[in-house]
């Protein structure tokens, strides 16, 4: 009996990082995004699109594997962004939030037998990612789409993005440690 | 001190007013509660630190000037787009507002009034758009302009804790 196939997309950020996401999660890619920067927000976060009358976040995972305020500028001509949406509880109201891409997204095919290890580097993996497979002979994480969007993401241990000045009320990065798991988990909308 | 298009004064009652004050500054259009709003005056009101004699507000060495409210002086500031600390240059406009049991002014080049709360509807900010102890509580879409929602009360402190790098 052939194993399940099921439709995702292959994401590549830029600095050899990638990712898939179920495919039912793409709503759109924009080949030239207009970002509009937003105050005090994490390096990570390139500011918001307007996107369909909303203001959704751009998150550029490089930049966090990174931590390198070069990596892109905001609204450079070579990045692209996917809208993703998703839900921050199985009954709420669709959310949306978009991804930096250095390419564009590919369709792919996964199946439960791609399972392979989550890769311990970049830590920021385990608090996003729901599983992961291992495609064109890499481990590539599946992402949990609403934890990239609905948390502080931390970089590498010594990496952190920098938080303002000290305060009593700083909330603590949340890290999500993934299930173990020999499916290769794709979160339903 | 010379009020502008309105000048609320502080023996007001907080809570009685709606709306919203927008103060554009450096590309950015900040919305504030106009229930924290103090008053609106023009820079050329700024005064100089004040006199030993007159009790200043603490801490504020990187104010670019004074403003004398409620027989205090207290401090004025200027922002950049990044919200941090800047210089004067192009501002007409300071809102005073409070700030727990402070007042702050901001600078900034137009201020204008909507008059209920409704005139600016923004939904919760992602998560992954603010870091600790940011003032930011929302950001709205307003005539194809992006407008971002402050919490008077938060950007009092953030203000503060600017000042206290500063001096550390």
């Amino acid at each position: 009996m052939l194993a399940e196939e099921r439709s995702a997309w292959s994401l590549d950020f830029g600095a050899n990082l990638r990712a898939v996401v179920g495919g039912q999660h793409l709503a759109e890619y924009l080949s030239k995004p207009q970002v509009t920067e937003v105050p005090l927000a994490p390096l990570y976060t390139l500011g918001v699109l307007t996107w369909r009358e909303r203001l959704i976040p751009l998150i550029d995972l490089a930049r966090l594997y990174e931590n390198n305020l070069n990596h892109h500028e905001p609204g450079a001509q070579a990045m692209g962004a996917i809208v993703l949406a998703y839900r921050e509880t199985p009954t709420g109201s669709l959310q949306y939030g978009a991804l930096a891409l250095a390419n564009a997204p590919r369709e792919i095919n996964v199946r439960d037998d791609m399972t392979c290890e989550l890769p311990v580097q970049p830590v920021f993996w385990s608090a996003i990612a729901a599983s992961c497979i291992t495609y064109e002979n890499q481990a590539v994480p599946i992402l949990r789409v609403r934890n990239i969007f609905t948390q502080l993401l931390q970089a590498e241990p010594n990496n952190i993005a920098s938080p303002l000045p000290a305060r009593d009320d700083v909330t603590q990065t949340i890290l999500v440690k993934p299930a173990n798991t020999t499916e290769c988990q794709i979160e339903e909308l | 001190m010379s009020a502008i298009s309105r000048s609320l004064t502080s023996a007001a009652t907080p809570t009685a007013l709606a709306g919203w004050a927008l103060l554009s500054m450096d590309g950015l259009m900040l919305a504030l509660p106009q229930k924290d709003i103090v008053s609106i005056v023009l820079t050329a009101d700024l005064q100089p630190a004040p006199e030993a004699t007159l009790e200043p507000a603490t801490g504020s060495d990187r104010a670019i000037g004074w403003l004398k409210q409620d027989a205090q002086y207290w401090p004025v500031y200027c922002l950049d787009r990044h919200l941090a600390v800047s210089t004067l240059i192009g501002a007409a406009r300071v809102l005073l507002f409070r700030s727990g049991e402070r007042i702050l002014g901001l600078v900034g080049t137009q201020v204008s009034l909507l008059a209920n709360d409704a005139d600016i509807v923004a939904p919760p900010l992602h998560a992954c758009l603010k870091r600790p102890g940011s003032p930011l509580v929302g950001l709205a879409l307003r005539n194809n302009a992006i407008v971002t929602v402050i919490n008077a009360q938060m950007l009092g402190r953030y203000i503060l804790s600017l000042e206290t790098v500063h001096a550390g």
